[in-house]
């Protein structure tokens, strides 16, 4: 992301079979931290990290730097969790190839990144596009 | 951990075997299966004004951590711990086979950390990754003069993210006070039950219940760690029932971190007309979160009844002021100043600086 754009939106984005259309950011809190393993549909999620976009994203919606976010992620493994930890993806155009190629998977990306073969979430009701979106 | 019951040799042999099963699980990882090997070390700096004690520095345990995938809805977690007590030993801390039938249901056997508290299944024994530089005085390790049954051995069925109030439950069973990780010195099993609830991805509650029988015979505890063998004939005379009620609150937020347990353990002889004596156990923890420095304070106390028959009654109150630094998420350092007073030794205060890592 160029310098000087630290409010541009962050899409969650999502495989376009996955039937849920919104995702609250307490559910999206508790996936990416590892507290739930499944969307409210029951089907398993498979978490996606982009290293681009992870700094405002884990500030935003986690209240986190990289490295607390890190460790949090140690921590679960090291309790012996059944988690599997996220999947980091640097490439815009791999990362949404991975999207649309996994059911379960949940990714974050800049929405200058996303393209039409995944499915942009709404969090809490609101596009990216909305002035109250909470991911900017 | 346990206290040995003569075993010590089948122990070598047990610690020898898992090494090599955990070693083999490493290598057939790079053929076949999900394997990953971890570890956590630390050393620190240490200085009191305790009598005749020089400053000094010292290795932290020597963690090294195995998962795997064995199967589908099949895994392994090995956690062997290298430290010094007289020579290098190694202790076999977990050791764990997991089936998960589904994301929510967990049967496992194997040695685990006691599913009490939140802090004892939280930090297990990599140094990095608790808050402050030792754990609080209430979930000390057995061998490092801990009070409570930190570890045990037995089965365990657990859930996890149940329902609106993402409900957590553990039920296990297992070698109680006096065992090992293969015998028991009596019948009854112990009986672990806990319930718990993350409330927001911050704020976690939960309580706990343990049931055991201490049998006649088996080595009382010193209620503050002392660094002295016991006296001769001191060890539980009646059979004794124990009974361990608790709870927490735990809360990390943006930069606050507030954490707050609470054990109470009621021994009673087994047979029927004797007293109850109550074990108050208890830590209180606050940080503040600066960047990557978070200064924190907490404070440990614990409390017995002079009469108690399983613990030597020694009241312990410890004040810890600190600060950890994050260079990494794989490299912290801590310094604390410590103020621990106990009936018997008087009070203490000492100075410690810890590097910790993960690799």
């Amino acid at each position: 992301m160029p310098p000087g754009t630290a409010s541009a939106q962050v899409a969650v984005i999502v495989n376009r079979s996955n039937p849920i259309q919104n995702l609250s950011l307490s559910d999206l809190q508790r996936l990416y931290l590892g507290q739930s393993a499944t969307f409210s549909n029951g089907a398993r999620v498979v978490l996606v990290t982009n290293p681009a976009a992870q700094g405002r994203f884990f500030n935003t919606a986690l209240g986190m730097t990289d490295d607390r976010f890190q460790r949090h992620w140690m921590e679960l493994v090291f309790q012996g969790q059944d988690v599997t930890p996220p999947k980091p993806i640097a490439n815009g155009e791999e990362l949404n190839r991975f999207v649309a190629e996994h059911a379960g998977a949940l990714a974050f990306v800049d929405l200058a990144a996303v393209d039409p073969s995944v499915k942009v979430m709404t969090i809490d009701g609101r596009a990216p596009s909305d002035p109250a979106y909470r991911l900017r | 951990m346990m206290p040995s019951q003569g075993g010590d040799h089948r122990m070598s042999v047990l610690r020898g075997a898992v090494l090599l099963l955990s070693l083999s699980l490493v290598a057939r990882g790079a053929l076949a299966q999900d394997t990953k090997i971890r570890g956590f070390t630390d050393i620190t700096a240490n200085a009191s004004d305790a009598d005749g004690e020089n400053a000094f520095f010292a290795l932290g345990q020597y963690d090294l951590y195995i998962t795997s995938q064995l199967a589908p809805k099949w895994t392994f977690l090995g956690e062997s711990v290298f430290e010094f007590d007289e020579d290098f030993v190694v202790d076999v801390e977990r050791l764990i086979v997991s089936f998960r039938p589904t994301s929510h249901f967990q049967f496992a056997a194997g040695k685990h950390h006691t599913p009490f508290g939140y802090w004892n299944n939280a930090y297990h024994h990599g140094a990095l990754m608790q808050p402050t530089i030792e754990r609080p005085e209430m979930y000390l390790f057995e061998d490092d003069g801990g009070i409570l049954p930190i570890h045990t051995t037995g089965v365990l069925f657990a859930a996890r993210d149940l329902g609106s109030l993402h409900i957590g439950f553990d039920a296990m069973v297992g070698n109680g006070i006096g065992s090992t990780p293969i015998s028991d010195n009596n019948e009854p099993k112990s009986v672990t039950l806990a319930l718990s609830s993350q409330v927001t991805h911050q704020l976690k509650v939960g309580v706990n219940y343990y049931n055991d029988r201490i049998s006649q015979g088996t080595p009382k505890i010193y209620g503050a760690p002392v660094d002295a063998p016991l006296a001769a004939g001191d060890t539980v005379l009646a059979t004794l029932k124990q009974q361990m009620f608790g709870g927490y609150v735990v809360y990390f937020g943006r930069a606050l971190e507030l954490m707050g347990e609470y054990q109470r353990i009621a021994n009673a002889p087994s047979a029927s007309g004797g007293t109850t004596t109550n074990t108050d156990a208890f830590y209180a923890y606050a940080g503040y979160r600066i960047g990557n420095l978070v200064p924190y304070a907490r404070y440990d106390g614990l409390l017995f009844d002079p009469a108690d028959p399983y613990y030597i009654a020694d009241d312990e109150h410890l004040v810890v002021v600190g600060a950890r630094y994050d260079f990494a998420a794989t490299v912290q350092v801590k310094a604390e100043y410590r103020h621990r007073s106990t009936t018997v030794e008087g009070t203490v205060n000492s100075g410690v600086l810890q590097a910790a890592i993960g690799f």
